[in-house]
């Protein structure tokens, strides 16, 4: 999750880890083209073998087998510009940095079952929720306003990140009524990542040398949430209302550092890590046989995300301050989508489109702006009974005002050095494959087959 | 234990107590539709009535491609045909007839051609339930003056007209029969067990009169559910019977008119002869009347003359056409002709001539080869090669199944005679055990190519009986859908199945139920019923019954290479 920012933020932020989070599109939502299309507006509709990253409850809709994989491509760019010292002395160069990474997001199996004459679905699901496979490269360059400013310099970094964190969930749903139901599921979280950077300063007049720091970090979270959601469905409209707990995690990492200003060092350090909860509420409301209108508000509960580790105390994981002075804000995010089918004979071709404001907890300690996402998304597909191909492309953009620190020198969140602007644009592919399995009899025939 | 953990054992105890102790269980209308049709297939009725009322109570619009959940449809959400099928197994008539004028009113919604099947099929029951007309004189009994009538307010039209208001027809509740028993004072129960009262069971006609009995309906004769509420006008039913009776007198006249210009032309063709009737074959099927053959003659020796070919024998007649052993100069030809009842419609004639015309294209070692077509006064005939063995079906009817290799490598030579037949852009579109032929030196030949489209679905819409077999029709073509090559392959699979197992997929009381059971039921894996089928096997019958045409084989040389590749390694 650190990071997540990349090597422009490690540059921008000196390595300190803190306000590095700041601009990144951090909502951990569920998966699925068909929802993506939809600008993530899905918690009243759910109806998928993706339905439990969104809401549990929804499986309850199933009345067949489903077998879902789902993949997302990734295309990230951030740009830092307009820099200037605090003292007006020196400007920086716009910088900018990309990445783009393509990985496997989601992949399960959800049985519709009757259980006490009631339909009852349960699920089996893996979902990465951040993929952290990615390579960075930016540099900036320091040059003075005024001939008592410092000389001109030149920042390069250099930032590998290896590793995901991962959901492995169990989800059950049942329908109680024909219009109320109510699912759960359980989470398990495991996350893994390695990082590796090099930060350098280059003077570009020749009386100065080099200076660099080296930061290469391994980090391990083992933790568990549930998310309880229930639904009420009309033939017109349906509501959903979904509760994700907080994530308690046992946090773990060890950090070595080199650096050409100091001997290296290494440590290691064990904690907890608390990611938020969150409440989502949505409507779907079908206007016409064909059309679904859909949103979503979800409030997530970032003033809660807290590591505690001996080494750092009790901070907030985004701006590194104890959370009575933490920046960080609680935000309420707003969904809506729209699908359109076009049915043909024994296919549908979707039409989806939505829009959503995401604003994100993470804020840069001094300026405090804030930092809200704007997206937009269109997906369509080609759907029949038995098989489900879903495409959606998303796009989501911010801009903020954010301090800044660079170089190797020591961080001060609150008293940066440097202020300018952060842009990040975010796009993101996600394709969907849904293996719906309409003839039961041959699946209990496959399995009566292999089990004997 | 953390008060985490508890947190979550408590509310897992809590989510597990809702779930045990919500009393109903959750049913959407594409749950009950399923439930009614399977029970329907089981022949459990009363339970599909049931089924199938709730599932019209929670989505009364029928439809092909209904959506039912995320994006999923229904592809054939036929509730009230289904529906009716129930009652009429019930012996519940008047709900039966009530049922198919809901399907009516929903316009083609439904397939026009299933309803007219089940409304032949309430005609006939209604007949055979009606009591013999009591003597005009007999006066009523007390019983009869307190049963209420209902009012004959419209004719019972099946297929209303595709307006709006006709439209708006189910959202009404029946108003007729309420209105009948309450001036009689005498009101059926409100609700009862279907199969306990025959004739009582009203469907709701919208979510807002669930199927809960709140509108009774008449017990006895069948009452139209007219589109508008407004009672009937006396002068409006004189003049439907004023109309009714002008159109009777047209039919009958235009009737009349055909039957005298189909008068025998020919003095020697004329009347039917003992003698002629006397010189057919024993053992074969009589030769009809020279009446019913038209543009046959006599000869002196009372020998029957068609054209040039000298009839010998009747080898098979169907609801179309008739089949002769026929010679000329010394050469033994089969002779197909149409029934004399077809002779005047055009279109078949014309269709007839086309199709035997397609037929004589198709020179394949796997097919009978057509071998002329022509004409004599006015009466359509084509010739066949005439093929000496028996067809698939006396051979099933006599050996019964055969060892799964013999199937296979008969049932490979129809597929290659379909291949050949379906590059040249001719379906068969009637295979079964009596189109194919069996040679003794083992090899199989299909007949009848291209005939079949003119002798299939007029049956069905025009007669209200389906004359043709309906054991091998392929699903797209009981919808109406029309068939393709693919068609062929289905009715292939059902005569793989029936030759390896010694009886067909799908067997039911009636042709109508057959035809269901295409359309909505698995077929059971052949292996199933008789043992010793290999799973290749059943997986390659299995494949060619496929409902969805798209899941079946490819083409026929698909198929080809399956059947060739079992029989390698079979042997």
């Amino acid at each position: 999750m650190l990071a997540r920012a990349g090597v422009l933020a490690l540059v921008v932020a000196s390595a300190s880890g803190a306000s590095a989070q700041t601009g990144v599109p951090f909502i951990p939502t569920g998966s699925g083209a068909r929802a993506a299309g939809m600008a993530n507006a899905f918690i009243a509709i759910s109806d998928d073998g993706t339905a439990a990253s969104w809401n549990p409850s929804g499986l309850a809709q199933l009345r067949k087998p489903e077998l879902s994989v789902v993949s997302t491509t990734v295309g990230d760019s951030s740009a830092a510009g307009g820099f200037r010292t605090r003292d007006e002395l020196a400007s920086f160069s716009t910088a900018r940095a990309s990445y783009r990474n393509t990985y496997l997001d989601f992949a399960s199996l959800a049985v519709p079952v009757t259980l006490w004459g009631k339909p009852v679905t349960f699920q089996a699901a893996w979902r990465r929720l951040y993929s952290l496979d990615y390579r960075e490269v930016v540099s900036i360059t320091r040059d003075p306003l005024v001939p008592e400013a410092p000389p001109p310099v030149r920042f390069d970094g250099n930032g590998d990140t290896i590793g995901s964190v991962d959901l492995v969930s169990a989800a059950v749903a049942v329908r109680l009524t024909p219009r109320f139901a109510l699912g759960a599921s359980f989470n398990a979280w495991r996350g893994d990542w390695d990082e590796f950077s090099v930060v350098s300063a280059t003077p570009l007049e020749a009386a100065d040398v080099s200076r660099f720091e080296s930061v290469s970090q391994t980090s391990r979270v083992r933790g568990d949430s549930f998310n309880l959601g229930l639904m009420l469905t009309y033939p017109r409209w349906s509501v959903g209302l979904l509760y994700q707990n907080a994530v308690s995690a046992d946090f773990s990492t060890s950090q070595a550092v080199t650096s050409s200003d100091a001997p290296g060092a290494a440590a290691e350090t064990e904690g907890t890590l608390r990611f938020p909860r969150a409440v989502g509420i949505g409507g779907a409301w079908r206007p016409a046989p064909r059309w679904t209108v859909a949103l979503d508000l979800t409030w997530e509960d970032w003033t809660d995300t807290i590591l505690d580790t001996p080494y750092t105390g009790r901070i907030n994981l985004f701006d590194g301050l104890p959370p009575d002075r933490s920046s960080t804000r609680d935000t309420l995010s707003v969904n809506a989508g729209a699908e359109r089918l076009f049915a043909g004979d024994g296919f549908i071709v979707p039409l989806r489109f939505g829009v959503a404001w995401e604003p994100q907890g993470a804020r840069d300690p001094y300026t405090r702006d804030p930092v809200n996402f704007v997206l937009l998304a269109v997906g369509t597909g080609y759907n029949t009974n038995s098989l489900k191909f879903d495409a959606a492309f998303q796009y989501r953009w911010a801009s903020f005002m954010t301090g800044a620190d660079f170089g190797t020198v020591e961080y001060s969140p609150l008293l940066p050095s440097a202020v300018g602007e952060r842009s990040t644009q975010q796009w993101r592919l996600k394709l969907s494959l849904i293996l719906r399995v309409t003839d039961t009899d041959k699946l209990k025939r496959g399995v009566r087959k292999v089990f004997g | 234990m953390s008060r985490g953990a508890l947190g979550r054992a408590g509310l897992a105890t809590a989510a597990l107590g809702l779930m045990l102790a919500a009393p109903a269980a959750a049913q959407d209308w594409h749950d009950a539709y399923h439930a009614g049709v399977a029970a329907l297939a089981r022949g459990d009725h009363a339970r599909a009535a049931e089924a199938l009322q709730r599932a019209i109570t929670l989505r009364p619009e029928p439809g092909r491609n209904v959506l039912t959940y995320g994006t999923n449809v229904e592809p054939r959400y036929f509730p009230y045909l289904r529906l009716a099928e129930a009652r009429l197994a019930l012996g519940q008539l008047d709900a039966a007839r009530e049922a198919l004028e809901r399907s009516a009113s929903w316009g083609t919604r439904e397939p026009a051609q299933e309803r007219q099947v089940l409304l032949g099929r309430l005609e006939a029951a209604v007949a055979a339930k009606r009591p013999p007309p009591a003597p005009a004189d007999t006066p009523p009994t007390p019983a009869t003056v307190a049963t209420p009538t209902p009012t004959p307010a419209a004719p019972a039209a099946v297929e209303p007209p595709a307006s709006a208001p006709a439209r708006a027809a189910p959202k009404a509740p029946p108003t007729s029969a309420p209105a009948t028993i309450a001036t009689t004072g005498a009101r059926p129960p409100r609700t009862e067990a279907p199969g306990t009262r025959p004739g009582t069971t009203a469907p709701p006609a919208s979510p807002s009169a669930p199927a809960t009995g709140a509108t009774p309906a008449p017990s006895h004769p069948p009452v139209p559910a007219p589109p508008e509420p407004a009672p009937p006008k006396a002068a409006d039913t004189r003049a439907a019977l004023v109309a009714f009776a002008l159109l009777a007198l047209i039919g009958a006249a235009v009737i009349a008119w055909i039957a005298l210009r189909r008068a025998p032309p020919a003095a020697g063709a004329g009347a039917a002869s003992p003698r002629a009737e006397g010189a057919t074959d024993a053992g074969a099927p009589a030769t009809p009347r020279t009446f019913l053959n038209p543009g046959a003659r006599l000869d002196e020796q009372g020998q029957e003359w068609f054209g040039e070919y000298r009839l010998l024998q009747m080898l098979g007649r169907g609801g179309m056409a008739s089949v002769f052993k026929a010679e000329r100069r010394n050469e033994l030809v089969a002779l197909k002709r149409p029934l004399a009842s077809l002779l005047d419609d055009q279109q078949f004639l014309d269709r007839f001539l086309r199709e035997a015309e397609i037929g004589r294209t198709l020179n394949h070692p796997n097919i009978v080869r057509i071998l002329e077509r022509g004409n004599v006064s006015g009466v359509p005939y084509f010739t066949m090669q005439l093929v000496e063995g028996e067809t698939l079906l006396a051979f099933l009817r006599r050996e019964g199944p055969v060892e799964p290799r013999l199937a296979a490598s008969v049932v490979v030579q129809i597929a290659e005679a379909l291949d050949f037949a379906h590059g040249k852009g001719v379906v068969h579109r009637d295979l079964k055990p009596s189109n194919i032929m069996l040679l003794p030196d083992g090899s199989a030949r299909v007949m009848d190519f291209g005939i079949a489209r003119a002798e299939r679905f007029e049956t069905l819409t025009a007669t209200s009986a389906f004359l043709g077999t309906p054991h091998y029709v392929a699903p797209e073509m009981i919808e109406g859908l029309g068939a393709e090559p693919r068609s062929d392959l289905y009715s292939l699979g059902v005569v793989l199945f029936e030759l390896v197992t010694g009886q067909r997929p799908f067997v039911a009381d009636t042709a109508f139920a057959v035809l269901k059971k295409h359309c909505l039921e698995e077929p059971p894996p052949p292996g199933r019923l008789r043992p010793g089928v290999p799973p290749e096997l059943d997986a390659i019958v299995l494949q060619l019954l496929r409902k969805n045409v798209a899941e079946r084989p490819a083409n026929a040389e698909a198929l080809v290479i399956a059947l060739r590749d079992f029989i390698h390694r079979a042997a």
